[in-house]
C-alpha cells in the first residue's frame, strides 16, 4: 500500500524488468527501444516491489543492488554479434578514460568522436556525424526576441526538440514560452502551460532558454570544470565529463540547465544525425544539457533552430561584434531589456518591443 | 608494526563481540544498509527518476541530511578545542565519542553526496589531475578538499591516540595537539564552506543570506553537542565508561547558548523577510504560509519551529536542563527540529518558487528514504563500531599483550 | 593559547574570503566593470572572416537586392517574389484593363479572385486599387501613382507602415533568411503577411510548453 503511493506519483518509466539489467547506461543511447505503449503493465517498480515478486527474483534483485553498488557493471547493449559485442566494450571502456573535451588535444578529439560514431554504428546500423568545429574567430552570439511579435505559437519549441534530440520520453524542452497579461511582466502571473488559441486577448508572449550569460554563475560553481563558455559566448556542456551534481541548476537564475533523470529516448527515426560533440550529440542519464544556440548550427552560420522555425520573425541571433549584423541593429536602435540584470550575469539574449 | 596489526586484531574482536541486543542493533542496522543499497541500484538503474526530485526542486532528501551532518560533523570537534586547549577535564571523554560522531558523520555526507549525483561512475573526474578541480572557482570543490581533508584530521587523531593509550603510553601531545587545533579550525571551515556553497548562489535569493553561514554554525553547535549528549547518556547507562555528570551539564550548556543564538538569528531573518517582504521573500512566504494554494513545507517548518522553541526553552531553565530526563527530551527535540530546517525548512524552500515563479513541490519518493535510512544506518553502524572498539581501550581493558 | 586560536580563526577565515569573493570576471576575455553593450563600442574586429555566408543556405539567384530608400541604408537581399507567384505576368490572364474587364461582365458572371477577403484597413481607406495598378495588372502602384514592382511591395506597404519599414531597413522586423552571416537576406514584407488580410491568425500551438501531451 505504501509502495504504491509512492511510485504513483512518479513518471512513467518504459523499461521493464526482464531488459532493465543490460543497462543502455553509458556514452552513447540510442540503443534500440522502441517503447511499447505501457497499457495496463504494471511499471517497473510494481513489478520490482510489488506482490508479484517472488523471494527468489527478489534475492537476485538484491545481490544485484549490491554488486551495482560494489562496482559499476555495465553491462554492453545487444549488439549484432560477439565480435562487435568485444569492440563495443572496448570502445566503452576507452570512452569511460577520456579527458574533459578542454583538455584533449585535436587527435583525442577526433579520436572520441570516431569511437562515438562506431558506438552508434553497433548499436543502431546508422551512422551519425559529429563535429568537433571550434568558435568562429571575432564572432560573440548574441539573440534578441521580439515580446511585440511572439504570438506564442510554439513552433520554435518543436523545432528545438527535434533538432536537439532531446528526450522525447520525459518531453524535455530548453525553451518555455510564457503567456503574459499585458500590462506588467510577472512571471509569477504567466501562464507556462496554455493551450488555447493564441494569441490569446489582452496577453503577449515571453520566450525563455539559457541566455548564455557572459559571466554564467553556472560555469563558477561546477566542481569538475564540465561546462563552460567557449570563445564565441556559447555556454556548453561537455555531456560526458558531467557528474551530475546538479549545482548549476541551483546557481542558474534563468531555468536554463535540465537534467536527464532517466535514460533519453529518442526513436532511431527522429534522431539528428549531424551533431557536435558540445551540442546535440545523444546523452546519457545523469547529465545535464540545455539550449547551445545549435552549436552545431550556428558554427557554420545557419540560425539555431528556434529562429528558423519562428513564424513571426519574433528571434533575431548573429555576431554582437559585426557592426552591420541584424543582431548590432537591434541593440543599438531598439529599446532592450535583460531579464534580472541586477545579478551581474550579463546575459546575451535581450528582449525588445516594436 | 606488529602491534598495529595486533591492535587492529584486537580492535575486530571487540567489535564482534557483545550481547545480544549489541547483536541485534547491527543486525538491524545491517538489513536496513541492505534495503537502502537495494533502493540505490534501483536509481541507478532507472536514474534519478525514481526520486521526488525535478528540474524544479533538483536538489532534495540527499542534500538536506548532506547539510544537516556536515554540521553534527563539525559540532563533534568543537568539544576538542576546550578539553585539549583549555586543558578542561570535563570534556574529555566526550571527545573521542565527538571525533567518531565526526567520522561517521562525515562517511554519511561523502554518502549523501555520491547518492545524489546523476554519475557515481564518473566521480573520478573530481580528483585533482587525474580529472578536472574546479578550484578555487567552485564552492563544491572547495566541500570535496574540507570534507575529505576533515575526515583525514578526524581519522588520524583519535587514532594515534587510541593507539598509545592501547599500548598503555602517553600520547605525546607535540604530536597531536598541533592536530587537534587544526581540527578544530577546520570544524568551522566545513561548515562555512558547506553554507558558502548555497549563500553563493545570487539565483536562490532564499539561500543568498549573509547571515547564512553563522546560521549553520549556530544551529550545528546545538544539534551536534545535542546528539553526543544522547550518545553519552546512552553509553554511561549501558556501559562502565565514567561519564561525570559535569561533562553532561557542560554540553548542555554549549547546547543552550548555540539553541538561544540561532533562536536570534531565525527571529532576525523572519523579521527581514517579512516586515518588508519583496519579490525575494517568495520563498519564505511558500515556506511559512504557503503560496498559490501550495501548502507542502508549512506543516514542516512550524513543527521545527515548536520543537525548536519548547526544546529551547526547556534548555534555558536550569531547573529543567539539570534534570536529565528533561535534557534529553530537550535534546531529542531540538535534534530533530533542526534536522527538518536544514532540510525541508533551508534546501527544499531555496527552489521553491522556481526560477520564473512556477511552484512545483517536492516530496521525497520511497527509494529516496529507503537511501536516505540505509546511510544513516551505516552511519549508526560505523560509529556504533568505532565507540566499541574505543571504549574497551580507554578503559584500559584491552591492552598490548592483554586482555581481560 | 587562546590568543592562538582566535588568530587561527581569522586567518581561515580570511583565506576564505580573498579566495571566494571576487567572481570571475577574467573568462572569455569580453567582461568588466561595464555592461557588456557599453564594451561592444570599444571592441573593434579586425576582420570578419567567414568560411560561410547565407548564400551556402538560400540559392544567390533566387534573390533580388532591395532599393535604397534611405540615404547610406544597407541594400540587403531579399526572396524573389516574382519568380515564386505562380501566374505571374498576371497579364496573362488579365488583358484587358479594369474598367473594360468590368464593362464586359456578363450577368451573374463572378469577379476574379472573388475568394479574396480584405482584412485589411478600412474600405474607405483601401481598396483593391490602392494598391494594384488598374491599367497594368503585371504592377503595383503607389499611392500617387508611381509603378512598383511585386518583388518591391515593400515600398508599397512602408507608405503606411513607415516604423515597421524603419524597424525592417535596420534589422529588427523581418525574419532572417539563410542564416545570421553576412551578406544580410531578410524575408519581405509579404513573405510573412498575407497582404490581403496582414495579421497573423490565431490558432492552437503547436504543442503544449512544460506540461506533458497525453
Amino acid at each position: 500500500m505504501l509502495f504504491d503511493l509512492f511510485f504513483k506519483t512518479r513518471k512513467p518509466v518504459e523499461e521493464d524488468l526482464p531488459q532493465a539489467s543490460d543497462g543502455c547506461g553509458s556514452g552513447n543511447c540510442g540503443c534500440k527501444k522502441t517503447p511499447e505503449p505501457t497499457t495496463a503493465e504494471p511499471d517497473g517498480y510494481d513489478m520490482k516491489l510489488g506482490k508479484t515478486m517472488n523471494r527468489r527474483a527478489a534475492f537476485r534483485q538484491m545481490t544485484a543492488g549490491l554488486l551495482a553498488g560494489a562496482g559499476m557493471v555495465q553491462a554492453s547493449c545487444s549488439a549484432t554479434s560477439t565480435g562487435d559485442k568485444r569492440e563495443e566494450g572496448q570502445l566503452k571502456w576507452e570512452e569511460y578514460f577520456k579527458k574533459n573535451y578542454r583538455l584533449m588535444t585535436d587527435e583525442e578529439k577526433s579520436k572520441t568522436v570516431e569511437r562515438l560514431e562506431r558506438l552508434y554504428e553497433i548499436n543502431t546500423g546508422k551512422t551519425i556525424n559529429v563535429s568537433t568545429n571550434g568558435a568562429v574567430e571575432n564572432v560573440l552570439y548574441g539573440y534578441a526576441f521580439n515580446i511585440s511579435k511572439c504570438q506564442g505559437y510554439m513552433d520554435c519549441v518543436n523545432a528545438c526538440v527535434k533538432e536537439n534530440n532531446q528526450d522525447r520520453s520525459s518531453q524535455m524542452q530548453y525553451i518555455r514560452i510564457h503567456e503574459m497579461e499585458n500590462g506588467q511582466l510577472n512571471f509569477d502571473d504567466a501562464d507556462d502551460n496554455y493551450f488555447h488559441e493564441v494569441p490569446a486577448e489582452g496577453h503577449f508572449y515571453l520566450g525563455t532558454q539559457c541566455y548564455h550569460c557572459e559571466n554564467p554563475p553556472c560555469v563558477k560553481v561546477c566542481p569538475v570544470g564540465a561546462t563552460w563558455k567557449e570563445d564565441d559566448g556559447i555556454v556548453v556542456i561537455d555531456y560526458d565529463w558531467c557528474i551530475g551534481c546538479r549545482y548549476c541548476m541551483a546557481a542558474c537564475p534563468y531555468d536554463g540547465r535540465r537534467f536527464n533523470w532517466q535514460t533519453p529516448e529518442v526513436p532511431e527515426e527522429e534522431v539528428n544525425h549531424t551533431q557536435h560533440y558540445l551540442g546535440n550529440r545523444l546523452r546519457s542519464k545523469g547529465v545535464m544539457e540545455k539550449c547551445t544556440f545549435c552549436i552545431q548550427r550556428s558554427r557554420n552560420g545557419k540560425n539555431p533552430a528556434c529562429v528558423e522555425a519562428c513564424p513571426t520573425g519574433a528571434r533575431i541571433f548573429g555576431n554582437i561584434l559585426d557592426p552591420n549584423s541584424e543582431i548590432r541593429w537591434v541593440l543599438e536602435n531598439k529599446k532592450v531589456f535583460r531579464l534580472k540584470e541586477d545579478l551581474g550575469t550579463e546575459p546575451k539574449f535581450w528582449y525588445y518591443m516594436d | 608494526m606488529q602491534v598495529f596489526v595486533q591492535f587492529i586484531k584486537d580492535g575486530f574482536q571487540s567489535a564482534t563481540k557483545g550481547n545480544f541486543t549489541y547483536h541485534v542493533w547491527m543486525a538491524t542496522l545491517t538489513v536496513l544498509m541492505l534495503l537502502g543499497t537495494f533502493a540505490y541500484y534501483i536509481q541507478l538503474r532507472d536514474g534519478l527518476v525514481v526520486t521526488g526530485m525535478s528540474d524544479k526542486v533538483s536538489w532534495g532528501l540527499y542534500i538536506s541530511n548532506f547539510t544537516f551532518l556536515v554540521g553534527v560533523a563539525a559540532a563533534a570537534v568543537m568539544l576538542v578545542l576546550p578539553t585539549y586547549v583549555l586543558k578542561d577535564i570535563n570534556l574529555k571523554q566526550a571527545v573521542l565519542i565527538g571525533e567518531g560522531l565526526a567520522v561517521a558523520a562525515l562517511i554519511m555526507c561523502l554518502a549523501f553526496v555520491t547518492v545524489d549525483l546523476g554519475g557515481p561512475a564518473r566521480a573520478w573526474h573530481l580528483i585533482p589531475k587525474l580529472g578536472y578541480f574546479n578550484w578555487p572557482n567552485s564552492m563544491l570543490a572547495w566541500d570535496v578538499i574540507v570534507l575529505n581533508g576533515y575526515l583525514f584530521i578526524n581519522i588520524t587523531i583519535p587514532l594515534y591516540i587510541l593507539f598509545h593509550h592501547y599500548q598503555g603510553k602517553e600520547p605525546n601531545k607535540n604530536v597531536y595537539l598541533p592536530g587537534v587545533l587544526i581540527s578544530v579550525f577546520w570544524a568551522v571551515g566545513i561548515h562555512m564552506v558547506t553554507a558558502f556553497l548555497y549563500a553563493g548562489l545570487p539565483a536562490r535569493p532564499f539561500w543568498n543570506s549573509s547571515l547564512l553561514g553563522p546560521r549553520f554554525l549556530a544551529s550545528a553547535f546545538s544539534a551536534g553537542p545535542a546528539l553526543i549528549i544522547l550518545i553519552l547518556s546512552f553509553i554511561r547507562r549501558y556501559t562502565d565508561y565514567k561519564i561525570p555528570n559535569t561533562t553532561l551539564r557542560k554540553l548542555a550548556l554549549v547546547t543552550t547558548v548555540a539553541a538561544q543564538i540561532n533562536l536570534i538569528m531565525l527571529i532576525s531573518e523572519l523579521f527581514k523577510e517579512f516586515y518588508s517582504p519583496t519579490h525575494h521573500s517568495q520563498s519564505a512566504v511558500y515556506l511559512f504560509f504557503g503560496l498559490h494554494g501550495k501548502t507542502g513545507l508549512v506543516p514542516w517548518i512550524w513543527s521545527a519551529i515548536s520543537l525548536n522553541v519548547i526544546a529551547t526553552g526547556i534548555l534555558t531553565f536550569h531547573t529543567l536542563r539539570n534534570q536529565f530526563r528533561w535534557l534529553a527530551l530537550a535534546c531529542g527535540l531540538l535534534f530533530v527540529a533542526i534536522w527538518i530546517e536544514k532540510g525541508m525548512g533551508l534546501i527544499v524552500p531555496g527552489f521553491i518558487p522556481g526560477s520564473w515563479g512556477d511552484i512545483v513541490e517536492y516530496t521525497p519518493s520511497l527509494v529516496e528514504i529507503m537511501v536516505t535510512i540505509g546511510i544513516w544506518a551505516m552511519g549508526a553502524f560505523i560509529f556504533t563500531l568505532l565507540v566499541k572498539v574505543a571504549i574497551p581501550i580507554e578503559l584500559g581493558r584491552v591492552r598490548f599483550g592483554k586482555r581481560e | 593559547m587562546k590568543q592562538l586560536a582566535v588568530l587561527g580563526i581569522l586567518a581561515v577565515l580570511i583565506v576564505l574570503g580573498v579566495k571566494c569573493a571576487p567572481g570571475q570576471h577574467d573568462e572569455g576575455g569580453h567582461n568588466g566593470s561595464h555592461h557588456l553593450l557599453e564594451q561592444l563600442k570599444y571592441i573593434s574586429v579586425d576582420s570578419l572572416n567567414y568560411e560561410f555566408s547565407r548564400f551556402d543556405q538560400v540559392d544567390k539567384e533566387k534573390l533580388v537586392q532591395i532599393h535604397q530608400l534611405v540615404e547610406g541604408a544597407e541594400q540587403f537581399l531579399i526572396p524573389d517574389r516574382m519568380a515564386e507567384m505562380k501566374s505571374y505576368p498576371c497579364s496573362n490572364c488579365h488583358s484587358k484593363s479594369l474598367e473594360a474587364l468590368q464593362a464586359g461582365k456578363a450577368p451573374g458572371e463572378k469577379k476574379s479572385h472573388w475568394d479574396i477577403e480584405i482584412v485589411h484597413a478600412k474600405t474607405v481607406t483601401m481598396q483593391c486599387t490602392t494598391c494594384h495598378d488598374p491599367k497594368n495588372f503585371n504592377l503595383l502602384h503607389s499611392l500617387t501613382g508611381a509603378p512598383i514592382e511585386f518583388n518591391h511591395s515593400y515600398e508599397l506597404c512602408g507608405q503606411c507602415h513607415s516604423t515597421q519599414q524603419k524597424d525592417w531597413l535596420g534589422g529588427a522586423h523581418g525574419k532572417q533568411v539563410g542564416g545570421w552571416a553576412p551578406p544580410r537576406v531578410s524575408q519581405t514584407c509579404t513573405g510573412c503577411h498575407n497582404p490581403h488580410k496582414p495579421a497573423f491568425e490565431k490558432r492552437l500551438p503547436a504543442r503544449l510548453n512544460t506540461e506533458w501531451l497525453k
